[in-house]
């Protein structure tokens, strides 16, 4: 891309592609690529080892769990310097929201087990209904959305579910004492 | 949990599918890009600190918003069971009480079209591709598909990287070397970020120059089948052929105008061809409009067939076939002043 374009406080044309582009470039582009030195071979039996790798020098801990670290092990997480096994451990536990890339949304499926099935197979709801109520009940504690906080699709799946529930309930109760009624 | 001390704030520009969804959200020290399929998300962040270039580029992107499509399903099924009525009624009674849906028939034709032609004009001229470069990727942001909401949202994305980053001097581009290959790509076929030497011109942009000044067959097709539609409905034994060709008009204006705004021509080339269809489309749903209102109020019963022609409006006849010549011969000026370089 031609500096121009590069420049431009507004859309200007690109002269590859023959766009209208709007570029906002920031001054991460000039950094360059940090660059890791090679680590020390340990010298003697007094200087201390990276964990993973015994025969390079530490050059520091991990601030997490303490284990000795060499340049190539450390990773700079959250200000702090952390070993990969740390980082792993976080997001497979998911005990650490910024690795997180993935959740899975439970309001929504309890809501969906709920309301889905009313406009298209009502008779679905007999089953249906005591699975919403299961999973909003399962998973109230369980995260949700990283981006929206509130309990109201569960709330709703509840109330939907035990709707759903006391009708079915009301339509044994009308089909037995009709069938008394009738003997 | 540690996710609770997060907050995060909604960016404008949210792709809503039926299935599927994709959002931006501002955060403490990060942009979040959330992929919502319904009963689960994926997120990607971009650190302030480490985001290089936001880049948004002017690209047809046809993208119906899933809300859109519940006036399109009300307004179709509407006409559908109208239309249906209006055959049923003719077919049953001769045509008699065709003509008492036949206003609501084309009202809610015009409503379709309407919103379809507003949902073509918005992808072709409103929409973007915006893109997010890192040392280590280059990816699409998909909620970012309109070029409003797209200045919007890198407007707001912008003031927080600056504050993270701060900002480059201007002149920047000459203290900087050129990087030969761009950072890892999500789709390759995409141009990456990448600077080139000033004065050096590029092979496909001269390419790109001199299609942009030729006339293209398409357009030749274009102006021909409205020339020649245009001179036939003004001949009465062959004007059913001009009613005909409007069909191909449609289809082949709005080929022109997408050729032509992907070669980047002239304004002109771009929208007479959409001017000629919008004309034409103007003037054949007024005289549908008028005849049936006429009908209605008359309360005449003529048959089914007698409604789609124009045979008893030689008014509309001719300015039809007026406006049809007239916007060819604005194409013929067109075609002669590319050839001459004027």
């Amino acid at each position: 891309m031609p500096s121009e374009v590069l420049e431009a406080p507004e859309m200007a044309m690109c002269p590859a592609c023959n766009a209208d582009t709007m570029v906002r470039v920031f001054p991460a582009i000039l950094n360059a690529p940090e660059i890791v030195s090679p680590e020390g071979v340990v010298q003697g039996e007094q200087e201390a080892a990276c964990f993973f790798h015994p025969s390079k020098a530490a050059a520091i801990a991990c601030s997490r769990c303490g284990r000795f670290l060499c340049q190539l092990c450390q990773v700079e997480f959250r200000g702090e310097s952390w070993c990969p096994e740390c980082i792993t451990t976080g997001a497979r536990k998911k005990k650490i929201a910024t690795l997180e890339n993935c959740r899975t949304l439970y309001d929504t499926i309890a809501l969906a087990l709920a309301g889905l099935p009313i406009p298209f197979f009502w008779f679905a709801t007999f089953l249906t209904a005591p699975a919403a109520l299961f999973m909003a009940i399962r998973y109230w504690r369980a995260p949700g959305s990283l981006v929206r906080r509130t309990k109201l699709r569960l709330i709703v799946a509840i109330s939907l579910a035990l709707c759903e529930i006391a009708g079915w309930a009301w339509f044994i109760v009308y089909l037995v004492i009709a069938a008394r009624m009738a003997k | 949990m540690a996710a609770q001390k997060f907050k995060y704030k909604r960016l404008p520009g949210i792709k809503q599918g039926i299935f599927r969804s994709a959002s931006l959200w501002l955060g403490d020290d990060h942009l979040l890009a959330v992929n919502n399929w319904r009963f689960g998300e994926d997120y990607k962040r971009y650190h302030y600190r480490d985001i290089q270039a936001i880049v948004i580029t002017k690209a047809p992107r046809f993208v119906v918003p899933a809300p859109w499509l519940v006036p399109v399903i009300w307004f179709g099924i509407l006409a559908l069971i109208l239309g249906l009525a209006k055959v049923g009624m003719a077919m049953a009674h001769n045509g008699r009480g065709a003509e008492k849906v036949s206003l609501p028939f084309y009202e809610c034709l015009a409503m379709l079209a309407g919103l379809l032609l507003y949902l073509v004009f918005a992808s072709l001229m409103r929409s973007c591709r915006c893109r997010i470069q890192t040392a280590v990727s280059l990816d699409e942001l998909p909620s970012l598909y309109r070029i409003a909401k797209a200045r919007k949202a890198v407007k707001i994305l912008e003031n927080r990287i600056v504050q993270a980053q701060g900002m480059l001097q201007p002149g920047w581009t000459g203290q900087v070397s050129i990087p030969e290959t761009a950072p890892h790509e999500s789709k390759p076929q995409e141009i990456p970020l990448r600077i080139a030497p000033q004065g050096k011109a590029d092979p496909a942009a001269n390419e790109n120059a001199s299609k942009r000044n030729e006339f293209s067959a398409l357009e030749i097709a274009f102006y021909s089948v409205l020339a020649l539609g245009g001179v036939a409905l003004l001949i009465p034994a062959v004007w059913f052929l001009g009613i005909a060709s409007l069909a191909p008009e449609a289809v082949l204006g709005i080929a022109v105008f997408v050729q032509q705004q992907r070669r980047g021509g002239p304004k002109v080339s771009r929208w007479i061809p959409i001017g000629a269809v919008a004309f034409v489309s103007a003037v054949l749903y007024c005289s549908l409009m008028v005849f049936n209102v006429q009908q209605l109020s008359a309360a005449k019963m003529q048959p089914l067939n007698y409604h789609w022609g124009l045979s008893g409006e030689p008014v509309l006849k001719t300015t039809l076939a007026a406006g049809s010549l007239a916007f060819a011969a604005v194409g013929a000026i067109l075609a002669w002043r590319k050839r001459t370089g004027e």
